[in-house]
């Protein structure tokens, strides 16, 4: 188990270095820069700037420069905000967190309950009704479910605000804030998880069929064991066991907002400060914080490299 | 034994395939729901391409006339903003959107199939430095991924007929991987099969054993996925319209038709504007999922999900 | 086995298919241009008005309750709330609510005093003295002196000073000496006593009244840091902004907020609004206004726009045009247009009233000058180009281009294709767009359009890859800035390589004198020399449709300076 681990450990490495090397490279391909953004600039300025923010260097050597910066935890400093790229993600991250928390909650716990139930109960009306819900709900375009969303739940019906996160002018403290908050995520909320929510469903049932069919299921069968506790208490174990190692993919998801939604809902997190800092170059903001959901990305499939060995001993043989 | 050994393989495999294939057909002919999926897919091609040439406005241009259009006799979904045809448009758009679907899908299916079987098949070195790549690209998150590789292709200078190529590049970019892991492992598991350390044990070259052997038991799951991602695809390409790294005006896909829609006005007062074009992706990935799932599961009955 | 090798076939035949008739059918849709059957000027323009609330109280509870706070929309700042150290302008919008100059603009372009009571010009305008008001404090109850004058715009002479605007320009005595050299002040600036400061320039400059009498920054706050060279200190105070205006910061919730309470120490008296926010989104905000979370919004001037705020009884509608205008640039480097007979015949082939009447339908007014109407420089003695696609096929024909067999032009075997740059607008762009190429095939030309997003077209328009690119200028508060750029010592990339000595000469003097009279003069002159060598296609002046809840009064929202002079009049209606 041990090797295992210091082996996938080990294989991180090589990947984190890639990864930081690709993106360096990507963002330096990209046309534009920063101080681009001012139009007015006579190019004398442009280039007294230029060699303020020490752009005028070589690719490779700001590159390590970067680098060198990340292992000191360090994350650059943000052209726009004038801060450091961490205080910057501090501010932002945290409101895309909890719409993408609340959507894991609601995603998990609904395409949980609505697999397991549509695969016991499978070819029945209500399976066939789930899986056309689950087709549907995969093929909308995102942006499009939220238009729709704003247009007849905020606009045309008024039960939820258009968009943003709290309510300005209103001084709401406590309870009151929590409150306009929570308002405030309902829609977003239900269209991440509407979205989500597809995948997941047909991934339960299919592990549950699967499992059902098995002979220990036949055997706990045969001793004459109740349905439902066959079901829910030998079959689901079983078939939830891989879905572990799932969960720990969502949690680049959790931090990486979503840029589409929050564009949508005007939601002030971190996915709509991506694409603003895309617009205007801020380079060591787009670094940082990518940067920041790979290293997220490669934990987490160690974790659920780690998990799947813990839950199925022959993976570890290989 | 007038045959070789070769032949002997060839021959028997040939008679297994067809049989197979027959097997296929007939269980796919029983699932309604793929059959459906099949039908409408048709259906939006015919609407697509063939469509435009019964509308009076294919080769119409701006009418400032008759801008602004609610659906009416003449106009059976309206007219935007320069007075064009909505429906002819929504056709016109389907074209762009289906063959960029199909395009990056082909694409990306070809490279990762590529890459994927070379590496389960050789191993080692390969496996090593193809995964690695593709491990390092999946690292980026996919939408940030996109708008860099948009951004970094806007400065060639395409003309704006052939934006639609730079776009399938695109996505089929951020797609392979994936695909790649999936093919690979799909060949690391039949490069065990009897059939294969068969052909080791006859002493066939590579190539003959890849080509002839492992690639036609890959195809299924090729055909499988590259119809289920052809959806991913047209979403994705429908998201960068909307943001406007896609085909560019005045060419007309569903995700910009959406898109132009985006102020307050046409989108509370206008809504045969962005609602069409959001329904046509809707069924049109439905359909392809719907087939595709249905593919999946007349060609392998046993066959897992994902 | 087959089986795989058909499967490719296939598929490249089905995708060269498909490409096929995409690529085909793109050309043909927009080929022929309908009739237009508008009168000959077209839509008439709709006149700035002012339109009152026909039912206040049909206001959203939610404004109607909010009581002495009035909430304005804004889009996410930079957070540099410094003046002279953002790049994003919506900082800008932040800042004014706190640093309001020495000396403003009004609403036609003229100076009058603000945190300056008056203001002397020497004859020969090489000396500028400033008299500031009595009493004058910083919002934390601090002295506001010439000190803090002088420390201004020394701090923007340092050498390590990273924002973009350059003081040099007014061309202050010794300026240059402290930025390039060792000098440690910089002589052409004298503190005559607490109320007075004196600046000495090099050359008269019309620009130096504004640019010297600019926003202040409180030497004892933001310089008690302060060495030459070394200004890496001043970001600690981006978000803890000190000024003199009507109101002083209070908080800054990124993504949601910007939160200002009235500043007891304003020189014109504490403002009646207790709380100032700036709502900020990321996109656009106008239904917040809809929903009542907005006092007051702007949006784009159309037909549309106006109905909607009609409908809604509780707004009062502001319909005013700004200083900006749209254009579009020649890239003077391109072998196509050195020749400016070439560059009239693109002003004359492109049918600008239509595209006007389309988008804004009556909101907007073709441009004739560089200049919007609301300026004193403006004239309407210039007449704008006329849609004249005859005229302009002639001129082609006369600089060498002969039509092709496909309808484009050809001169020495290259097709007169032109690449035109432009940025993905929100709606009206791709109004622009369709109908500017159905105009151009007429005459003749090739339009390849290519959208990219700002950043990457400014960098593209810098390495010169375009032939045409539309912009829209920022709100201008001088009509030099409008024709700075064609100048052929200014070293902007938009318009490199326009190079025309009588233009260049005619720039010069009109900003060499301060008198406004002179000034138009110069300026009328300057434009009618730009109408023989057009350096761009000029557009449409924009104007504004800004909308308040009627429980507010007070905005006056002006084309040059938004809603800032209006801050401090602010009131509760009732």
């Amino acid at each position: 188990m041990n090797n295992y681990f210091v082996k996938r450990l080990l294989y991180l490495i090589p990947t984190l270095i890639g990864a930081s090397i690709l993106i360096f490279f990507l963002y330096s391909l990209i046309p534009g820069n920063f101080i681009d953004t001012d139009p007015n600039l006579t190019a004398e300025r442009k280039a007294e700037l230029y060699a303020l923010y020490g752009f005028d260097q070589p690719t490779i050597t700001r590159y390590f420069i970067w680098l060198g910066n990340l292992f000191q935890g360090d994350l650059g400093y943000s052209l726009q905000f004038q801060r450091p790229v961490t205080e910057v993600l501090n501010d932002y991250i945290w409101s895309s967190f909890i719409v993408a928390f609340a959507s894991l909650f609601l995603t998990w716990g609904i395409a949980l309950v609505i697999g397991v139930i549509s695969a016991t109960k499978q070819y029945s009306f209500f399976d066939s009704f789930v899986t056309i819900l689950v087709f549907g709900a995969m093929a909308i375009p995102s942006f499009f479910l939220g238009l729709i969303a704003i247009k007849f739940f905020a606009v045309d019906l008024g039960w939820f605000p258009a968009g943003g996160m709290t309510t300005s002018g209103a001084d709401y403290t406590g309870w009151a804030r929590i409150k306009d908050i929570a308002e405030h995520m309902v829609l977003p909320v239900i269209v991440l998880t509407m979205l989500g929510i597809g995948g997941l469903t047909r991934y339960f049932r299919t592990n549950m069929l699967e499992v059902v069919k098995q002979d220990f299921v036949r055997t706990a069968r045969a001793k004459g064991l109740k349905e439902k506790v066959v079901i829910y208490k030998h079959a689901l174990r079983n078939a939830l066991l891989p879905a572990i190692t799932l969960f720990a993919f969502e949690l680049p998801a959790l931090f990486s907002g979503a840029i589409i939604t929050e564009q949508i809902f005007n939601w002030p997190g971190i996915g709509a400060i991506y694409m603003q800092a895309f617009s205007v170059r801020d380079y060591p903001l787009l670094m940082g914080f990518t940067m920041f959901i790979a290293v997220l990305t490669v934990i987490s499939n160690l974790i659920a490299d780690i998990l799947y060995g813990i839950a199925d001993p022959r993976v570890r043989v290989k | 034994m007038a045959y070789s050994s070769n032949e002997m393989i060839q021959s028997g495999h040939t008679v297994q395939k067809s049989s197979l294939w027959k097997e296929v057909l007939k269980r796919f002919l029983k699932r309604k729901m793929a059959i459906a999926g099949l039908l409408i897919l048709l259906l939006v091609f015919l609407f697509s391409f063939v469509g435009p040439f019964f509308s009076p406005y294919m080769t119409a241009g701006t009418n400032s006339q008759a801008i602004h259009q609610a659906p009416n006799l003449s106009h059976w979904l309206g007219t935007d903003h320069l007075g064009r045809d909505v429906l002819t448009r929504l056709m016109l758009a389907g074209r762009i959107s289906l063959t960029v679907g199909i395009g990056a899908m082909f694409l990306a299916v070809t490279i990762g199939g590529i890459l994927g079987i070379l590496a389960g098949y050789y191993g080692g070195i390969i496996d090593q430095i193809v995964m690695r790549i593709a491990d390092i690209l999946m690292t980026l998150p996919g939408l940030p991924l996109l708008f860099i590789m948009a951004a970094i292709m806007s400065e060639w200078q395409v003309p704006a007929e052939q934006r639609l190529y730079i776009v399938m590049i695109m996505l089929s970019l951020v797609n392979w991987p994936s695909l790649a892991r999936l093919i690979r492992s799909q060949v690391l598991s039949l490069r065990e099969r009897e059939f294969m350390v068969a052909t080791e044990v006859l002493g066939l070259r590579d190539k003959r054993k890849v080509l002839n052997h492992l690639l036609p038991n890959v195809v299924p799951l090729l055909i499988v996925t590259a119809t289920l991602s052809v959806g991913g695809a047209i979403l994705s390409e429908s998201v960068l319209s909307f943001f406007g790294l896609g085909v560019v005006p005045p060419t007309a896909s569903w995700g910009n038709m959406i898109n132009t829609a985006n102020t307050l006005i046409d989108f509370t007062n206008r809504p045969w504007l962005w609602i069409p074009p959001g329904v046509a992706i809707f069924i049109t990935v439905i359909a392809v999922n719907l087939l595709g799932d249905g593919l999946r599961d007349s060609i392998d009955p046993n066959m897992k999900g994902r | 086995m087959k089986v795989p090798k058909y499967y490719l076939i296939l598929f490249t035949a089905l995708i060269l298919f498909l490409a096929a008739c995409n690529t085909e059918m793109g050309g043909d849709e927009e080929s022929e241009a309908a009739p237009t059957e508008e009168g000959e000027q077209g839509l008439d323009v709709v006149e700035d008005t002012k339109i009152e609330a026909s039912d206040p109280d049909s206001s959203p509870e939610l404004a109607l309750n909010r009581g002495n706070t009035v909430v304005v929309g804004l889009q996410e700042p930079g957070g540099v709330f410094t003046p002279y150290f953002n790049t994003s302008g919506y900082d800008g919008n932040v800042q004014s609510v706190m640093f309001p100059p020495l000396v403003d603009i009004d609403e036609t372009g003229e100076p009058y005093p603000r945190l300056a009571e008056d203001w002397e010009i020497s004859d020969d305008e090489l000396t500028y003295t400033y008299h500031l008001r009595d009493d004058l404090k910083f919002d934390d109850g601090s002295a506001f002196t010439a000190e803090d004058v002088a420390f201004t715009i020394t701090l923007l002479h340092d050498p390590s000073y990273p924002g973009s605007t350059d003081i040099t320009e007014a061309n202050v005595v010794g300026g240059l000496d402290y930025k390039e050299g060792n000098a440690e002040e910089i002589e052409g600036i004298n503190v005559i006593d607490d109320q007075t400061i004196e600046f000495q320039l090099e050359e008269p400059n019309a620009r130096a009244l504004t640019m010297l009498g600019g926003q202040i920054l409180s030497e004892e706050y933001y310089g008690a840091d302060y060495s030459k060279g070394d200004l890496d200190y001043i970001s600690d105070y981006h978000l803890e902004p000190v000024g003199a205006g009507p109101f002083k910061f209070e908080a800054y919730n990124p993504g949601e907020e910007i939160r200002f309470t009235s500043n007891g120490h304003y020189y014109n008296g504490e403002p009646e609004i207790d709380t100032f926010i700036y709502r900020t989104s990321e996109g656009d905000s106008q239904q917040f206004f809809q929903t009542g979370e907005l006092d007051y919004s702007t949006f784009p001037a159309d037909q549309d726009n106006f109905e909607l705020l009609q409908s809604l009884g509780y707004a009062n509608i502001d319909l005013y045009t700004s200083s900006n205008y749209s254009y579009v640039a020649f890239n003077h480097e391109s072998e196509i247009f050195q020749d400016p007979n070439v560059r009239i015949a693109f002003n004359l082939g492109l049918d600008r009233q239509a595209y006007i009447d389309t988008r804004f339908q009556g909101y907007a007014e073709l441009a004739n000058v560089p200049v919007a109407p609301v300026s004193w420089a403006h004239t309407d003695e210039i007449e704008a180009f006329p849609y004249d696609p005859e005229e302009a096929k002639r001129l082609l024909e006369e600089a060498g281009w002969e039509e092709g067999s496909d309808g484009i032009r050809e001169k020495d075997g290259e097709k007169l294709r032109v690449y035109f740059f432009t940025t993905d607008g929100s709606g009206g762009n791709d109004i622009f767009v369709t109908l500017a190429q159905e105009n151009y095939r007429d005459i003749g030309v090739d339009l390849q359009i290519e959208q990219m997003d700002f950043n990457a077209l400014l960098s593209r328009v810098d390495n010169g890859d375009h032939d045409l690119v539309s912009f829209s200028t920022t709100m201008q508060p001088d009509p030099h800035i409008g024709v700075e750029a064609f100048h052929s010592e200014y070293n902007d990339s938009t318009f490199r390589g326009y190079d025309n000595p009588e233009v260049d000469e005619l720039i010069d003097a009109a900003v060499a004198v301060s008198d406004i009279d002179e000034r138009a003069e110069a300026y009328h002159e300057l434009y009618a020399k730009l109408q023989e060598d057009p350096p761009m296609i000029l557009l449409n002046y924009n104007k504004v449709l800004a909308g308040t809840n009627a429980r507010v009064e007070g905005f006056e929202p002006n084309g040059i300076r938004g809603i800032a002079p209006s801050l401090e009049l602010l009131r509760i209606a009732e």
